[in-house]
């Protein structure tokens, strides 16, 4: 058996830009949830265009438009730590004056904002939906990913607006500080860039414009990575640096790259610009389908197989070691996978499963440091929750399987 | 915390008459007829319609709540239930003016949960594998 198999509930981005919502630490039973569960783990998330709307104003200018975000993240913060509940704080999208995409933000909707960089932020068949349907939002509104997705053409190097904010999450929250202000055990860089930054590559070559060129966002990520390092050092590097952080989502094409194309691109991007990740980088992942599939041959250990005798950072034991910050098993795919179970059983039963096999130092389990659940109040349009969506106070089965499982720090 | 919880979520919706006999599960009981629900979306999607950054301007109640009702219909009960709750909710306080939505100062998480369902029809749909966000709002 694994001797640390740790467990994480992931609360979503509602903490970080409703405060007061369900993904708020504080808000109604999630921390008696918590305590329930034995899970030691929470992630919460630092929208950076909530804390900072305005480039004028830092997020901690007490009169700035981001005060009360900041003051009621701090307190979550400080609730998690009165509780031995350790966090990792996600940093989250950017603001559109960091990408440059303000102008665009005013005209969301608009078939201007819909068709701008349509290839890389839009699938092909809802592009062509959209197109049949005249470009008129009003009948199709195709689905796509976010303005604040998009990369800033200045980078993330040192001196660049992310590098800004990064160091002020550091500064504020690192461990350092512990005792005297709110502190969390880790910095997560990135959300899903292999599946939420755009553009993912560079155009290709034809008339055709879902083409897959080159892959160019792990530039992006590599140098999150060593501008993360150089500030962290400066504070002493004490705090644990998660990322990348894929998405395993199994889709493709120009918005989505696969983890398995994005990974070891994403190493020869940090060899090319001379970063050798140190002890408190940690390779972060995220699994769902894994979990969801039940499967025997997972995609978390084929990543251990492209990272081997690559990745230099954090490990237990003999590496490479994965933490996995985000993951679950979502209803709707208990539905698609296992049409003659009770979807709420089956989520319960994937879990068990998903447990007992990764909780084990050889095969599914080797190189595991962290399983993740998403949300305890299912988020109706994402739902893999261990409750019903809110107001309810109904505990599903799985509740009871992840309540089950042993307490690791 | 200043949002609100369980308990006072079931006192406001006891309080409109909701007709909630108590326990666990009396939240979930229909409590307002589906066209006073209809009603309140429409009112919330028009309240949307004020953000200053125009991300709603073109957003068509009717059209918006029929979609809503789209979606709704392929709903699990707990989801109706969600949705049924967090409307009646919305309509007992009175639906909020677009500056409250933006800067709620109570019933944060109803006014979440609100806007949320306010996405399903205004939005686009989240693609496959995708958590779509609960968008930030622009303040008045």
């Amino acid at each position: 058996m694994s001797t640390v198999l740790r467990r994480i509930i992931d609360l979503g981005a509602g903490g970080g830009m409703r405060p007061g919502s369900t993904g708020d630490y504080r808000f109604d039973d999630n921390r008696r949830y918590f305590a329930e569960t034995n899970t030691t783990w929470v992630r919460l998330w630092a929208d950076w265009p909530t804390l900072q709307p305005d480039p004028a104003r830092a997020p901690d200018d007490p009169d700035g438009p981001g005060a009360a975000v900041l003051a009621a993240l701090d307190d979550q913060i400080r609730a998690a730590n009165n509780d031995g509940v350790r966090v990792i704080l996600l940093l989250y999208r950017f603001p559109l004056w960091a990408n440059g995409l303000e102008a665009l933000g005013t005209r969301r909707n608009t078939d201007a904002e819909i068709s701008y960089e349509y290839a890389d932020r839009i699938a092909p068949a809802d592009w062509a939906r959209y197109v049949a349907a005249g470009r008129d939002p009003g009948k199709i509104n195709p689905s796509r990913r976010a303005l604040e997705f998009g990369i800033p053409a200045e980078g993330v190097a040192p001196g660049s607006a992310w590098a800004g904010f990064f160091e002020f999450a550091y500064a504020r929250w690192h461990n350092g500080v512990a005792g005297s202000r709110p502190y969390v055990h880790g910095f997560e860089l990135v959300n899903e860039p292999n599946f939420q930054l755009w553009p993912q590559r560079a155009p290709a070559d034809g008339d055709d414009p879902f083409a897959t060129g080159d892959l160019t966002a792990q530039g992006t990520v590599a140098q999150m990575m060593k501008t993360a390092a150089t500030i962290a050092a400066r504070y002493g590097d004490d705090t644990l640096v998660f990322a990348p952080s894929f998405a395993d989502s199994e889709l493709g094409g120009r918005i989505v790259t696969q983890y398995d194309e994005f990974a070891p691109r994403l190493l020869d991007a940090l060899a090319a610009i001379g970063h050798q990740p140190g002890a408190t980088a940690v390779w972060a992942h995220h699994n769902y389908t894994d979990l969801e599939r039940r499967s025997t041959d997972t995609k978390a250990q084929r990543l251990r197989t492209l990272l081997a005798g690559r990745w230099t950072g954090y490990s237990e034991g003999p590496g490479p070691t994965i933490f996995m910050t985000e993951g679950g098993v979502r209803l709707s795919k208990m539905a698609a996978y296992y049409p003659a179970e009770d979807r709420l059983a089956a989520q319960a039963l994937s879990w068990r499963l998903g447990w007992d096999r990764h909780h084990a130092d050889d095969g599914i389990g080797a190189g595991i440091a962290m399983l993740a659940q998403y949300t305890t109040y299912a988020d109706p349009r994402f739902d893999a929750g261990l409750l019903d969506p809110w107001p309810a106070v109904v505990r599903r089965p799985a509740y009871a399987v992840w309540a089950s499982l042993p307490r690791y720090p | 915390m200043t949002g609100i919880d369980r308990r006072r979520f079931l006192f406001t919706a006891a309080a409109a008459g909701a007709g909630l006999a108590g326990g666990a599960n009396a939240w979930a009981a229909p409590a307002r007829p589906a066209e006073v629900r209809a009603a309140t979306y429409r009112a919330l999607v028009r309240a949307l319609r004020s953000a200053p950054d125009g991300r709603f301007r073109h957003a068509d109640p009717r059209a918006a709540q029929r979609r809503y009702a789209r979606w709704y219909a392929a709903q699990s009960h707990a989801v109706q239930a969600h949705a049924d709750a967090v409307l009646d909710a919305l309509s007992a306080a009175g639906t909020p003016a677009y500056a409250q939505l933006a800067a709620p100062r109570r019933d944060r998480a109803t006014i979440a949960a609100a806007i949320a369902l306010a996405c399903v029809g205004c939005e686009p749909p989240p693609g496959a594998d995708e958590r779509p966000d609960i968008p930030t709002l622009e303040p008045a």
